[in-house]
């Protein structure tokens, strides 16, 4: 540097500019995010997972992990390994109470799904039953066609 | 001609000590605290695990302060002060009986939400905790549940600007619930799905008596700030969701995935940008009719007349924090522009989900003047997110701190990182 200050005022002055711009574009345009495409998870119960990818699945998630502060996991023992028949009821009902589920409160509703049929309800509650890392029993749509009754006699 | 070198000397000594003024003098963590970012820029995390943190702000001495989501050690809020100016904090104190997402601090005073009421305390005399029991500057603003977080931003004309999000997905007359049409007109639009324009000095307002609905058709911007160089507020919207559910023969899934966009407003008093019954579809450059109101994913009908958004990004991202950039570190092309934080969507599915990164939108005036890029990414430790709770870290907060440094938080376990440019590093 010292060297060319040394020669002409011409010379300088476009050391300086340079000096100026490099000092002015040091930004960098970031890089852009890749988008590799992904294929479904495959699952046993046929019925009841086609039921959850149409109804469920876009709240409570593929892995049942629900959304956080939004929608809760599927994976507990309280509500979905709890009693059948509120499970039931909360389909046909939709849901407004705030809830704890895994020590956690939600309070964004739930829209009740009344227009499945009992057969739906029934596979799609015995898929989330089952899956998930939940471990229990069946749901019949027997069971179902109950509590729909029960809540008709009621309105 | 004998001066000219003198001059420019003069002038070199000038830049460089004015480069030396922006300087941020500390040490970057090793992998940028797991942050990716543009060349030149670093990351030291400034703080971990405070709490499920949302919105952040920054006093003039450095002193910096988070809403949480939930009680940590039994209160809503915490004040950080880095004594030592390594970066990090070092001093950490939980204050407040209250949880929520809105903070800011303006002329020694602190503002603070919760999903129903902002409040005010003072800060003062260089102490990092307030000593003052906190006073209610507004209350009874909507809370049902639904979109319920009370993000605001403060003008420089005494006005405070609040989101009062939409407690719906599309204003329909049974709550996400396939077939069921939108209400018309949508009587939610009356309470919330706006900005409410509030009085900045007068204590004990309430929303609907005291507030004034400056902008109109809004679903949800947990995303707000005023931009004091064009002098008007701007907001990040949370678009629809579930296109493809409801009207399954009208959307694929891919373009459920895409659509609507979310979308940048710039507000104007009375602007009306068209929730319920528009929304932007981003390849087709245009407002459309939402299927609710009988839109087939390409009318436009009474969209024609409903304010545009000045940009659109891909749908789902969840922008939840906004900040214009005003400091001295970062290089000249960020100067007056947006940096948006996109908590990360949970509804692309069966694609991937999206967003969990901080973008930048170059501005000249009041206008973007250039694509946005991604600034800060890596925040979900994942290559593919699935969904949402597979994310590490989601960004949620932004602010600017004295030094010119950008803090971001986390709302996963409440990490903040400090963000700061030094090409020479």
């Amino acid at each position: 540097m010292i060297m060319q200050i040394k020669k002409t005022d011409n010379n300088f002055i476009i050391l300086i500019f340079c000096l100026l711009f490099f000092g002015c574009t040091t930004d960098t345009s970031a890089p852009s995010e890749n988008n590799p495409g992904k294929t479904a998870k495959k699952n046993e119960s046929v019925n009841g997972l086609l039921v959850y990818k149409k109804h469920c699945m876009e709240c409570h998630q593929e892995n049942g992990d629900g959304v956080p502060d939004i929608y809760p996991s599927l994976n507990n023992e309280d509500w979905v390994g709890g009693d059948k028949n509120k499970l039931i009821e909360i389909i046909l009902t939709g849901m407004k109470d705030q809830i704890l589920v895994n020590n956690t409160t939600y309070q964004d509703e739930m829209p009740k799904a009344d227009y499945l049929t009992n057969k739906e309800i029934a596979a799609v509650l015995t898929y989330i039953r089952s899956n998930f890392n939940n471990n229990y029993g069946p749901i019949s749509d027997l069971e179902v066609a109950r509590i729909r009754i029960k809540l008709k006699s009621e309105k | 001609m004998k001066t000219l070198p003198l001059v420019f000397s003069l002038l070199i000594i000038l830049s460089c000590s004015a480069k030396k003024d922006s300087k941020i003098n500390i040490i970057a963590d090793d992998v940028n605290g797991g942050l990716e970012l543009p060349e030149g820029f670093h990351a030291v995390v400034f703080a971990d695990n405070i709490g499920r943190a949302r919105h952040i702000a920054v006093n003039d001495n450095g002193d910096v302060y988070v809403n949480l989501r939930t009680l940590n050690e039994g209160k809503g809020l915490v004040a950080l002060r880095d004594s030592d100016k390594d970066g990090k904090a070092d001093i950490i104190e939980y204050f407040g009986n209250t949880t929520g997402t809105g903070i800011d601090i303006k002329d020694n005073m602190l503002y603070y939400s919760s999903d129903s009421t902002i409040y005010r305390v003072p800060i003062t005399n260089g102490q990092l905790l307030p000593q003052e029991d906190p006073e209610v500057l507004i209350s009874e603003l909507t809370d049902k549940k639904q979109h319920a977080a009370k993000s605001f931003t403060i003008d420089d004309q005494g006005s405070i600007f609040v989101n009062i999000g939409a407690p719906a997905n599309a204003c329909m007359e049974e709550m996400r619930t396939p077939g069921s049409p939108g209400m018309d007109p949508c009587p939610i639009l009356e309470y919330a799905g706006g900005i409410w324009r509030f009085d900045i000095n007068r204590t004990g307002q309430k929303q609907l008596v005291d507030g004034y609905r400056f902008s109109t058709g809004i679903r949800n911007a947990v995303a707000i700030d005023y931009n004091p160089n064009s002098k008007k507020v701007y907001i990040m919207q949370h678009g629809r969701d579930q296109l493809n559910q409801f009207f399954p023969d009208m959307y694929t899934a891919e373009q459920n995935a895409e659509l609507p966009a979310e979308e940048f407003f710039m507000l104007h008093d009375g602007a009306d940008f068209g929730w319920p019954y528009c929304y932007y579809d981003q390849i087709q450059n245009k407002k459309v009719l939402a299927p609710e109101y009988g839109g087939d994913g390409q009318i436009t009908d009474r969209c024609a007349t409903k304010d545009d958004p000045i940009m659109a990004f891909p749908g789902h991202w969840g922008p939840n924090a906004l900040l214009f950039y005003s400091g001295k570190n970062f290089p000249e092309k960020y100067q007056n522009g947006a940096f948006i934080a996109f908590h990360g969507s949970w509804n692309r599915a069966p694609m991937e989900q999206k967003g969990y990164c901080v973008a930048f939108v170059p501005f000249t005036g009041d206008s973007p003047s250039g694509e946005y890029e991604i600034f800060a990414k890596g925040f979900s430790g994942l290559d593919i997110i699935e969904s949402p709770g597979d994310s590490k870290y989601r960004p949620t907060g932004l602010a600017l701190g004295p030094d010119g440094s950008i803090f971001i938080t986390d709302s996963v376990n409440g990490r903040i990182w400090k963000v700061f440019y030094d090409n020479a590093n």
